[in-house]
């Protein structure tokens, strides 16, 4: 037993993950066992994961996990071989690296010189807000504490929560033997460490009648207010108790940020050149007979003028991982359509420039002044919306969505909100939603975590949306889940 | 009793050796008592397990052929591995060509539990083609026939499945194409429809005209010929005959057999004599084809070559003088490196295996035919490979080494700086205006000049061919025209 723990790598609570120096040294290491000659790349990957999750005002589960994943690639004579381990002492690198060599040879890929190489770009990098101290410093004894404030206070009033605490680092480097020490390819990752936390509650009562839910996420954990979090799914769910039966139907609607954002992730998937120019999706104008190409809506006004749409990967609230070619963008500009993201080879033919235009991830959404509070005294009969579930896309070119309201929904007469309402299930596009806009509030960060960034490759994806009020937003039956 | 202690201290010393060596006799016998009293398969040895693929076990024919492709392919990929097939001449005779041997054993072993009378009619397509990689031709007629002669529910259904058995007769290695031919004669036979048999006919013209079959060919080329001097108007109005030769319509078929049967020697003698002598050949048998006039050839064939234009010429002093130079035999080659290099955002930027073969092809000619001038013409696009060069100068150097890098001896390289605009912003997209040398080298709506396309000129600056350029035939056509340069010097 001594000998396979020994193989594991042993990191102390204060270095959970691999920092840059251990990367390298691991990298080097690999490097020395290559024989042959030829490249050898690793892909270094480590992450910890601390969490807790409870239900019925129990812990369920607490778990401080943590791993490493190491890639090697060798290239040996005409082949490629790959292999990968978590074991990091001498003799079992040695022994993948031989594997990987072993490998290459026996699958050699045919490769065609190129007649010329010209040099490669080299892409900067952008510094972005993805590392926290207070994320990583984070134990599982603060994470049993915070719980136990997050559930204190639903117990205290006879309420059943339940709810996800969790902290995540890790890191990420790809190193080739042929680059160390030099300007590294766009396809290298340079050493990348990253941060992210989030706190979601849900709260019933034991009845069934009423649910309240509140959740943020974000790569600081001194960003999320926990107790208030708590606070507020508790309320929600005071407030939601014994609901009545509304007839669907359109209804003016006044939508928190978080359902704003999730009903904004049905129009992120359609953000790319490739669709509307192929005749598809949202952002098709017409087909030009003339040049005899598909013409897409960048430059027409596509939403509310209140509504600009950005990512700046400065902004210290927006983090993403800092991919090559990162740069700021902005999608809608005052309801202006003005960028769909796009590849590199796109980048090069259509437009001649070196770049990619990266997804719709992370974002900032434009708001107004407009308080929640003042938005439902403003409104003759309306809804209050706290948040969306299971939305899906019905219609690509149109964006018809259809989904439900979840954990609170009220009926606003007269400009106070009169009595819980049973969930409906909406049939709307966001753009028509996105377009009937009559006021918007202070865009707030969102619960908008990433499942796991580490094993998706999937980048961070912090939103700032506001509340907005939309008229005739467009229900079409009723849900008897609460 | 006991004995005194001191009697063992006083032992002679051979005698406690002699005790020791019996002790170490008996107990390695003792072992070896034990050890033969063990039961051998107790030991549990390592043995690697067996991987190999008992083909002869595979219960259905499709797993069979799956299992012959991947043989193919892996010998293939082998092949590959030392021989890049698209930098040297292609093989004419390659579809009479036997499988490799692994390929046809594979066949061989796997079909061996399938019996021709016991196959369900239902697997004909597969049970046909595993038969002829096996080399059991007679069960394959067996089971055409057997299927052919099955109950269809009208003759379109039947004209299906004999398309599907030739198909496979054609497509398999080596190709049959006396079975493939026999079935098409039969379904000729049997069919009224003068637009159906002229297209069963181009079938079998194109198949065995790419299989090296000269005689088949002209053969089938014959029966083209005589089919079209039976068709009617409404027969060459109809929509059958407009949707041939992929919608270009029947009389491409028809210019092709009459093509095939005035035969590559006189086509030759006739350029041997001039470029329009050529020409006036070829336009008549296009008149003869489609009935329309001779000068509505769609082959740019007779008609005089434009200069070409270019900013950047590669050697530079090429562009002080008009290219084609006047007075000599010239090779126009078109290329877009856009269309040749790979996948843009990697380093991995292949060519593209038609312009590796293109080039390739070129080379050798330029080899070959040292005083043949070689022009390759070239335009800019505002990237090269996974860059997006400055300037247009910038992008033209980025090819001319791109194409130095394929030694293309004495070849000069035209580059035009491609006119362009932009959609207004954001949407800026490129929109490239056509160059001059697209634009005359393009022949109406029939003849548009695309990257790979070539133009042998001859020294009067009249394009003496753009259509039947495959190496050997080019081979010749460009003797003939340096022969006719140098008996005019």
């Amino acid at each position: 037993m001594t000998g396979r723990t020994d193989r594991l790598v042993r990191l102390s609570d204060d270095s959970r993950i691999l920092s840059e120096q251990d990367c390298q040294a691991i990298a080097k290491r690999v490097f020395a066992f290559a024989n042959g000659g030829g490249e050898t790349s690793v892909n270094l990957m480590s992450w910890w994961n601390g969490e807790l999750r409870w239900a019925r005002n129990r812990t369920t589960l607490a778990s401080d996990r943590r791993d490493i994943r190491l890639e090697i690639w060798r290239d040996v004579g005409k082949g490629r071989g790959n292999v990968s381990t978590n074991q990091l002492d001498d003799a079992s690198l040695e022994a993948a690296v031989r594997a990987a060599e072993r490998s290459a040879v026996l699958a050699p890929i045919i490769r065609r010189p190129t007649p010329t190489q010209p040099p490669l770009p080299n892409p900067e990098r952008p510094k972005t807000a993805i590392w926290s101290d207070a994320t990583y410093a984070v134990t599982p004894e603060a994470r049993g504490e915070a719980a136990r404030a997050l559930i204190g206070p639903a117990e205290a009033k006879g309420m059943q929560s339940a709810g996800y605490l969790e902290m995540r680092a890790g890191s990420h480097a790809r190193l080739s033997s042929t680059r160390m020490g030099t300007t590294p390819a766009p396809w290298d990752i340079p050493y990348t460490a990253w941060t992210q936390a989030q706190c979601s509650m849900t709260v019933r009562d034991k009845e069934g009648t009423g649910s309240g839910w509140a959740g943020l996420s974000s790569y600081d954990w001194a960003h999320i207010d926990a107790p208030a979090l708590a606070a507020r799914a508790l309320d929600k769910c005071v407030a939601s108790q014994h609901p009545v039966t509304l007839e669907p139907g359109r209804y003016t609607v006044i939508l928190e940020p978080q359902a704003v954002c999730e009903l904004i992730a049905i129009v992120a998937t359609s953000m790319y050149r490739e669709i509307p120019e192929q005749g598809q999706g949202p952002w098709v104008l017409s087909y030009d007979d003339v040049l005899g190409l598909w013409r897409s809506k960048l430059g027409l006004k596509v939403l509310d003028e209140r509504i600009t749409i950005t990512h700046d990967p400065a902004d210290p609230l927006l983090g993403i991982f800092p991919e090559p070619w990162l740069e700021p963008v902005t999608w809608f500009d005052k309801g202006v359509l003005t960028n769909l993201s796009f590849l590199r080879d796109y980048a090069l033919e259509k437009l001649n420039v070196n770049a990619p235009r990266r997804a719709l991830t992370g974002y900032r959404m434009s708001g107004g002044q407009t308080s929640v509070e003042e938005m439902i005294s403003t409104t003759t009969r309306g809804l209050l919306v706290s948040h969306f579930s299971d939305i899906r896309a019905l219609d690509g070119n149109s964006l018809l969505s259809t989904g439900l309201t979840r954990d609170g929904l009220w009926l606003i007469e007269h400009g106070k909100i009169s009595k819980a309402v049973k969930n409906l299930r909406f049939t709307e596009s966001p753009l028509f939603a996105l377009n009937s806009i009559e006021q918007m509030g202070v865009p707030v960060p969102v619960f908008r975590p990433v499942k796991n960034p580490y094993e998706q490759e999937a980048p961070l994806t912090p939103a700032i949306v506001p509340p907005i009020k939309s008229r005739d937003f467009s229900f079409t039956s009723t849900i008897d889940a609460i | 009793m006991i004995q005194p202690q001191g009697n063992s201290l006083v032992r002679p010393g051979f005698v406690r050796r002699a005790r020791a060596l019996a002790c170490r006799t008996f107990g390695a016998i003792a072992t070896a008592i034990v050890s033969f009293a063990m039961p051998a398969h107790a030991q549990t040895m390592f043995q690697w397990p067996d991987t190999a693929a008992h083909v002869s076990h595979y219960a259905n024919m499709e797993d069979c052929l799956a299992a012959d492709d991947r043989v193919k392919r892996s010998v293939v990929h082998r092949e590959e591995l030392t021989v890049w097939r698209d930098t040297i001449p292609i093989n004419p005779r390659q579809a009479l060509e036997p499988e490799p041997v692994e390929v046809a054993k594979t066949a061989s072993q796997c079909a061996a539990r399938f019996v021709e009378p016991n196959i369900d009619i239902r697997d004909f397509a597969p049970a046909l083609t595993l038969f002829l990689a096996a080399g059991r031709d007679s069960d394959a007629t067996a089971l055409v026939a057997r299927r052919v002669a099955a109950p269809a529910r009208n003759a379109r259904d039947r004209g299906i499945v004999v398309d599907s058995a030739v198909g496979i007769y054609l497509g398999a290695r080596p190709a049959r194409l006396d079975a493939a031919e026999n079935l098409l004669l039969h379904r000729v036979r049997s069919s009224s429809d003068r637009v159906e048999r002229l297209k069963t006919y181009a079938t079998l013209l194109i198949s065995t005209r790419d299989a090296g079959d000269t005689v088949r060919s002209r053969r089938a080329a014959q029966w083209i010929v005589s089919i079209a001097d039976s068709l009617t108007l409404a027969d060459r109005q109809s929509d059958a005959f407009e949707r041939l030769a992929d919608g270009n319509g029947g009389q491409l078929y028809i210019y092709d057999a009459l093509d095939e049967l005035t035969g590559f020697r006189t086509r030759m003698d006739s350029l041997k004599k001039s470029t329009m002598a050529y020409a006036t050949l070829e336009r008549a048998n296009w008149s003869r084809a489609t009935g329309e006039r001779p000068e509505a050839l769609q082959i740019p064939i007779g008609v005089k070559a434009a200069p070409l234009s270019a900013e950047h010429w590669y050697p530079a002093s090429a562009g002080s003088s008009p290219r084609p130079t006047p007075g000599h035999p010239a090779l126009i080659l078109f290329l877009e490196h856009t269309s040749c290099i790979g996948d843009a955002s990697t380093s991995d930027a292949h060519p593209a295996p038609e312009c590796v073969s293109r080039m390739a092809e070129v080379r050798r000619i330029a080899e070959r035919f040292p005083s043949l001038e070689i022009d390759i013409v070239m335009s800019t696009h505002g990237q090269f490979m996974y860059l997006s060069p400055p300037s247009p100068e910038n992008e033209a150097t980025l090819i001319r080494d791109w194409i130095d890098a394929h030694h293309v001896p004495g070849a000069v390289l035209g580059v035009t700086t491609t006119q362009f605009w932009r959609l207004p912003a954001p949407d800026d997209r490129r929109i490239d205006k056509e160059t001059p040398n697209l634009t005359h080298y393009s022949f109406g709506k029939s003849w548009k000049v695309g990257s790979g396309s070539m133009f042998l000129v001859d020294s009067e600056g009249i394009i003496a061919d753009a259509w039947r350029l495959r190496e050997e035939e080019l081979g010749q056509f460009i003797e003939v025209l340096l022969n006719r340069e140098h008996r005019e010097k």
